[in-house]
């Protein structure tokens, strides 16, 4: 568990690292950005990595815990990486969104809610009948 | 003595069936032991008076992991203790054992079927009805073994 944890959470930040670079590239390539800020890049793929390649990784395959908690776990950790991961990338940014946090708890808590509860419901159903079919 | 292996997919994978000639009906008492005593056993402990005890792999149900140390139930109900941690147990057990989640290995001689809960969640219910939840990590594990 521990080693597949490990290399999920390693998987993903050098993913998050990645696209964070190329949406910098991309949107701000005339800009000049001082070397302490790629650590606030490097900042935002560790949460990034904490959250879906650990996290949701845990709570999905090996947790066996009850979907309540799975969704107040996943959309807390959602939304609070969210609003850091945001004041690392721009602070003006932050400013910005800062009025829609409670539009998109509410949002992140529908659709960790659609996921944990109703989809891992039609999952559970499917593979409980598979299993019994080996069974036989 | 010859012995022949025959395969009969109608008796549960904890029962073996001896054939033999009416006239060695007077050994079988002691074929019986045979194959008990061939049969691989965990020493655990009796809570109760705290002494090890041998019981056979076989009768043994459900492993849980109790902090350093594990819980035995065989499939009677009788529970015993295991002065061992879950993962260094696993690697002593033979193919019947399969890890369902974190904290539990289960006999698949005693599965009797899957279920999926209310709550989302799968659940592998054993002979004796008890019932446990499978990680959906540890599912693939079944496709492997069962089949």
């Amino acid at each position: 568990m521990i080693n597949q944890l490990k290399q999920s959470f390693f998987q993903v930040f050098t993913m998050t690292l990645l696209w964070i670079v190329l949406l910098i590239t991309v949107f701000f390539k005339d800009q000049s950005i001082s070397i302490v800020y790629m650590w606030n890049v490097v900042g935002i793929a560790l949460i990034s990595a904490g959250i879906f390649g650990v996290i949701y990784n845990a709570l999905w395959n090996y947790f066996t815990l009850k979907p309540i908690w799975n969704i107040v776990i996943s959309s807390t950790f959602n939304i609070l990486g969210g609003i850091l991961a945001v004041w690392l990338f721009s602070k003006d940014m932050f400013h910005f969104i800062a009025p829609w946090f409670p539009g998109m708890l509410l949002l992140s808590v529908v659709l960790h809610t659609i996921a944990f509860y109703f989809y891992a419901r039609i999952d559970s159903k499917k593979k409980a009948e598979e299993l019994n079919k080996i069974l036989k | 003595m010859k012995v022949i292996f025959e395969a009969d997919a109608g008796i549960d994978r904890s029962v073996t069936k001896v054939t033999t000639n009416p006239a060695e009906q007077e050994n079988w008492i002691h074929i019986e032991e045979a194959l008990n005593n061939a049969e691989q056993k965990l020493v655990v402990i009796n809570a109760k008076n705290n002494r090890n005890v041998q019981i056979l792999l076989s009768s043994v149900a459900v492993i849980e992991s109790e902090d350093r140390m594990c819980s035995v139930r065989v499939i009677t109900g009788e529970m015993f203790l295991l002065n061992k941690r879950l993962k260094f147990v696993e690697e002593s057990l033979d193919s019947h054992f399969l890890k369902i989640n974190n904290q539990t290995i289960v006999n698949t001689s005693y599965i009797k079927e899957f279920s999926s809960t209310d709550n989302a969640r799968i659940k592998v219910i054993l002979n004796d009805n008890s019932s446990y939840f499978v990680s959906r990590f540890y599912i693939k594990n079944f496709r492997g073994k069962l089949s």
